[in-house]
């Protein structure tokens, strides 16, 4: 095992401590009783990969459902070989590694997730936010290197992270409950760390939690401007009480529901559209959409202390504390401070208060009462006393009158009645039927399928309803089903079975398989993914995500009614800046010309695949091809690629050295119409 | 007070390229299965000169009424008036919730076919460009308008039949999933929203089945977009290419002649990969991809980076729309000349207007902040193209016409306006009846419901639309040599709905 000076040896060398633990692992019967050995051996990775560890938060998860899905077969729960462990582990992680296949083999796929899920989060906030305060101090940092820092943080997870299942499960639910830092998070890679860490940390916890989360958190308020957002005041015009000609904003209401929780159409458990007179039943109206906007009023960033930045301390002058920070205007009109750059840049350094969860301001919160002494803010006439949300829920009006000089024996009241709205809303919505299967199709298709079968969705949504603990949403339970299903281990899948790998996800998987390194800068030359790959995490265009789950590429594949999320950014343009980037990456280091002195130099601004990774390949062209199958195409490379391959191999290419012809075939596969599937 | 206030919403999308900004335009209608295909055989395809249909897709729903505005009077009562009220009042620091344009930062047009005067938003004049010490001063909308060159169709929206209030409060038909982003993008690029129309293709598409081959003799699509995927290009065997806005992306390092690390022996080898037979869908479709791309591409970019494909008429720098229309005059050029192309269409988008908030920056300039960066990109980006195609001499053949998911609310939410239905769009081009207004612009009242003057909105000034997508898109389709009337209604086959087929916005 060779010792590399960095991070990316850290799976590897928690791979050994696993298998060393093993016999003690195989002695429990209950798998929750791993977590205090597992957390030990984590604690015995080297220093150099301590820092990751030590971002480890709390993780917000509910440990062990009961309910392991359709899966039966208590033989079929371990690999019969390398090449089923590679696929598995395809879908589960960021890439397959040797010493991934290996851990798998011997403890089979349940007591794989079960680790996984007991392992603490790598978190990045943290982490960014230290960087940026020791640049500051030495000198300048703009926003614009910092996003680059985030995503050399992000890309470093999911290449070195030993919580592979669990970064694979935050960047889903990235692209479902989506913020992105294109928009007016552009320059905040700080609150865009902050809002990974939520998905992270909820990654395996309960869904409701998790949107609760994401609708309070000021990402999403600012990124679907629900921060802020305020009622329509209610006021006397002679002795007629009118509405003022400002409604509240809809954003975050309408797609909340479209895109993070039921979706347009009623469902059935398995994810078939619930008709009436044969046309699809819509899961609300306009009118509901704007009645929602209402209870999602009042919301602002919250005020708290001047924060100590080591040299420098940022302040968030708010003039208030306490509850009466809830009621005053200065509070919600006041945005948390950027430490200013020392020749006036856009410096990444924010008051936490920007991504600190949202506080409720009553006055601006819709509490179905009037803005005006006059009336002693009086409960306003029906309707608009109460909010009709989806599901028939109504939200009744506040008992208290809330304003800006509310009496203080009701001021919590009236923060509470604030939030309780919110989180009616929020819960009503996790308890939704569409939910299950909502959310069940999406995380396959993220993992496993684009298109899974009815009774796939049905089995795994029937476990987000009840984990058989009587928990619903227990996405630690469901990402379970989803990766033990018969569907996704049968190893024989059907013609339609997989889905394109995700662009990103193609380049971490030939780094992980190789055992890339860093850069002798320290970086993997990520700061500007997308240009080549088309896809940035929690970067996505718009709210609509990189992709659509119901996108259906034109011609044959939509003509048989299948789905392929993922070839909507896969075109003429975006099909061959992938490939280039990824020649790039495979060659990055190596000198093409084979008379060269120095064949390989390491290159000191992108990630590379370190040379000894590439010589300890098969010497001969055979036993090196059925390698890179194994690693790359979990063993299914078809006869006539093998052929094809071996011929260049063989004959084009009989001069080259064993590197030439290795790193060839790497790219040739990462390029090929097979690599660009998993299945 | 605005919420937000110091927030700088910028023009983020220019900030990446303009594949990665093409989002979410080409989604379908959620898990419902799509109609099958169109089953009509195309008429006889058009002989003669070029023409070109440019789509500009406006992502995220623009809020059109401040694009074109009354400007009649600031009296009480007048349509101006009515604006103003229906918008919260003139923006200001002192009412920063207000979304109307001060009557005298409108950009006064007069319609030759109206009696009242209109307004442009103050991003719409005039501009000059300077590159290398060259300066060239290009026309805006408000001078394309005035000279005849460009038009509007007013209120205009997805339709299933015309439908006043009245009778869509009674359930009446409608277009699925109104005020839904994707769904109405959607609605609008296949060109009809009868009830489950969810075709793969879109009437862009649509227009080369019925009047070119799908493809020119070098294997390049007539339709093509420059923003990546895009349902309104897709036709029953026609399947757009796709450029980057700095043109085509080759394949590097696998040259067919290249003798530097086994370039030609890996190319063979890539070559017979994807020529191989996938039996795996996607793998089949991927392999079709990389092929056409890289067959075609190749062919593109060497007439691409020739001196007859390129243009002295300045883009605006830093602009993903305009990098987009730069490359599209390129394409037009040597199709024109080289290729012999006769009919395409292409696309090119832009965003995000989907302004919830920021519509105005307190502080700065109304021409060219919040909703103004927006239409001063377009503005621009527009100027250029049509410089750009006066210097080709494609002005008459070409037509440039905007769409956009939907209009917005009358009402504001504090600094911006939400998701509503129908909306105004423009034309321009030399072949366009300009200098007029096509339509009928509504009289801006919110929560009206007027049966005489056929003018309905809901609570926040959502206007139910009096012109349908069906009818502007046939409308350009005829322009484009669909003729014949059975050819037409296999296109717009709800088209007779609404009555009137050709808005008469375009010449013969």
């Amino acid at each position: 095992m060779k010792a590399k000076n960095s991070r990316f040896g850290f799976a590897l060398v928690l791979s050994v401590a696993f298998t060393h633990a093993e016999s003690q692992i195989q002695r429990f019967a209950d798998a929750s009783m791993l977590e205090p050995e597992l957390e030990q051996l984590a604690q015995r990775a080297p220093n150099q990969f301590k820092a990751l560890t030590e971002l480890g938060g709390e993780p917000d998860d509910i440990i062990f459902g009961q309910r392991a899905g359709n899966f039966e077969n208590a033989n079929a729960d371990t690999p019969a070989n390398d090449q089923q462990a590679a696929r598995f582990l395809t879908q589960a992680t960021f890439g397959p590694t040797l010493s991934d296949m290996n851990i798998v083999k011997s403890i089979g796929y349940t007591a794989w997730i079960n680790r996984q899920i007991a392992l603490a989060p790598t978190l990045h906030r943290v982490e960014l936010e230290n960087l940026v305060i020791a640049q500051l101090q030495s000198g300048t940092v703009s926003a614009t290197q910092a996003r680059g820092a985030r995503m050399e943080r992000w890309f470093a997870s999911a290449i070195g992270g030993s919580d592979q299942l669990r970064q694979r499960m935050a960047f889903a639910l990235s692209q479902i409950l989506v913020v992105s830092d294109v928009g007016p998070l552009l320059k905040e890679p700080l609150s865009v760390a902050e809002y990974n860490d939520i998905l992270t940390r909820h990654s395996f916890g309960r869904y409701q939690d998790l949107v609760s989360d994401v609708t309070y958190t000021p990402m999403m308020g600012r990124y679907l401007t629900a921060l802020r957002n305020q009622k329509t005041d209610w006021t006397l015009v002679g002795s007629a009480l009118t509405p003022s000609l400002v409604s509240p904003d809809e954003n975050f209401a309408r797609e909340i529901m479209q895109l993070f929780s039921i979706g347009l159409i009623r469902r059935n458990r398995d994810f078939s559209p619930v008709l009436s007179g044969g046309v699809p039943v819509s899961t609300y109206t306009q009118d509901i959409i704007t009645q929602t906007a209402r209870a999602f009023t009042g919301l602002t960033y919250s005020c708290s202390a001047p924060v100590n930045y080591g040299a420098f301390t940022l302040s968030h002058n708010c003039g208030c504390t306490g509850i009466a920070c809830n009621f005053s205007t200065t509070a919600f009109f006041s945005t948390p401070p950027r430490r200013p750059g020392t020749s006036g840049e856009t410096t990444p350094l924010l008051h936490p208060d920007i991504y600190r969860p949202m506080m409720c301001n009553p006055r601006y919160a819709d509490t179905g009462r009037s803005q005006t002494a006059l009336n002693n803010y009086a409960v306003l006439p029906a309707p608009n006393n109460t909010k009709l949300i989806i599901g028939g829920v109504t939200i009744p009006a506040s008992p208290a009158a809330c304003y800006s000089t509310t009496p203080a024996a009701d001021q919590q009241a009236c923060v509470d009645y604030c939030t309780s709205q919110v989180d009616t809303v929020v819960s009503t919505l996790a308890n939704h039927p569409n939910v299950a299967p909502f959310m069940a199709r999406q995380l396959i298709q993220r993992f496993v399928s684009s298109n899974p079968s009815a009774a796939y969705i049905d089995r795994v949504a029937a476990v987000f309803e009840n984990d058989g603990s009587n928990i619903r949403g227990n996405l630690g339970a469901v990402i379970r089903a989803i990766l033990l299903d018969t569907e996704a281990r049968s190893n024989t899948p059907t013609n339609n079975f997989g889905k394109l790998r995700e662009p990103l996800l193609r380049l971490t998987a030939i780094w992980r398989a190789f055992d890339a390194q860093l850069s002798s800068s320290g970086t993997l030359g990520v700061s500007a993914i997308e240009t080549a790959f088309v896809q940035r995490p929690l970067g996505a265009s718009s709210v609509f995500n990189f992709y659509e789950p119901d996108f259906q590429q034109p011609g044959e594949i939509a003509n048989a009614g299948l789905f392929s999320p993922e070839l909507q950014i896969v075109d003429e343009s975006t099909a061959i800046s992938a490939a280039d980037a990824l020649y790039t990456f495979v060659f990055s280091g190596y000198n093409t010309n084979p008379a060269a002195s120095t064949p390989f130099t390491t290159p000191n601004n992108r990630a590379y695949l370190p040379p000894e990774a590439i010589d300890q390949l098969p010497e001969s062209n055979s036993a090196m091809l059925d390698a890179l199958n194994t690693r790359l195409l979990a063993g299914q490379m078809l006869p006539q690629t093998r052929t094809t391959l071996m011929t260049l191999l063989d004959v084009g290419m009989a001069t080259a050295d064993k590197r030439r012809r290795a790193l060839s075939a790497i790219h040739l596969i990462a390029m090929s119409p097979e690599f660009a599937v998993q299945r | 007070m605005s919420k937000q206030s110091t927030e700088n919403r910028r023009r983020f999308l220019n900030q990446l390229s303009a594949a990665f900004a093409a989002g979410s335009t080409a989604s379908f209608l959620p898990q419902l299965m799509l109609s099958s295909k169109a089953a009509a055989a195309p008429s006889a395809k058009l002989g003669g000169p070029h023409r070109a249909l440019v789509c500009v897709y406006l992502g995220g729903g623009n809020d059109s009424f401040n694009w074109l505005t009354p400007r009649d009077s600031q009296a009480t009562g007048s349509r101006y008036d009515r604006y103003r009220l229906a918008r919260g009042g003139v923006f200001s620091g002192a009412n920063a919730s207000g979304l109307a344009l001060a009557f005298n930062d409108l950009l006064p047009i007069s319609p030759s076919n109206m009696t009242e005067n209109f307004g442009l938003h103050p991003a719409c004049g005039n501009f000059s460009l300077t590159n290398g010490g060259v300066t060239q001063n290009h026309l805006g909308i408000q001078s394309l308008f005035n000279t005849g060159k460009a038009a509007f169709v007013c209120n205009a929206g997805t339709l299933v039949r015309p439908v006043s209030r009245d009778e869509y409060n009674a359930g009446s038909a409608r277009p699925a999933e109104l005020f839904s982003h994707n769904n109405q993008t959607a609605q609008w690029q296949i060109g009809q929203s009868a009830i489950n129309a969810q075709s793969q293709y879109g009437w862009g598409g649509r227009i080369i089945s019925q009047v070119a081959p799908a493809n020119l003799p070098n294997g390049l699509s007539n339709t093509i977009s420059a923003t990546g995927q895009t349902r309104f290009l897709l036709g029953n065997g026609v399947t757009p290419f796709q450029v980057a806005s700095n043109g085509v992306n080759l394949l590097d390092n696998y040259a067919t002649t290249g003798s530097s690390n086994f370039q030609s022996q890996r190319r063979a080898a890539l070559n017979t990969l994807l020529g191989d037979t996938y039996s795996q869908p996607f793998s089949k479709e991927y392999a079709s991809i990389m092929r056409r791309s890289i067959s075609v591409g190749e062919d593109l970019a060497t007439r691409l980076a020739a001196a007859s494909g390129n243009l002295s008429t300045l883009f605006p720098a830093e602009s993903s729309l305009a990098s987009q229309l730069q490359i599209v005059a390129r394409l037009i050029k040597i199709s024109r000349s080289a290729l012999a192309a006769q009919r395409q269409v292409y696309y090119v988008s832009f965003g995000s207007f989907d302004l919830h908030n920021g519509m105005f920056e307190a502080g700065q300039p109304v021409a060219t902040s919040g909703h103004g960066a927006l239409l001063t990109e377009l503005n621009q980006a527009v100027g250029a193209f049509w410089a750009a195609m006066n210097e080709i001499s494609a002005e008459n053949d070409v037509t440039l016409v905007t769409m956009s998911d939907f209009g917005r609310t009358l009402s504001s939410n504090g600094d911006g306006s939400d998701h509503a239905w129908g909306g105004n769009l423009m034309v321009m081009g030399g072949g366009v009846l300009g200098n007029k207004l096509y339509g009928s612009y509504p009289q801006m009242v919110v929560n009206n419901n007027d049966n005489a003057l056929k003018d309905w909105s809901f609570s926040r000034g959502q206007y139910i639309p009096t012109t349908a997508v069906d009818q502007v898109a046939a409308t350009l389709a005829k322009w484009m040599g669909v003729t014949d009337t059975n050819a037409m209604n296999t296109i717009f086959p709800n088209l007779d709905t609404f009555g009137v087929r050709d808005l008469g916005f375009m010449s013969a």
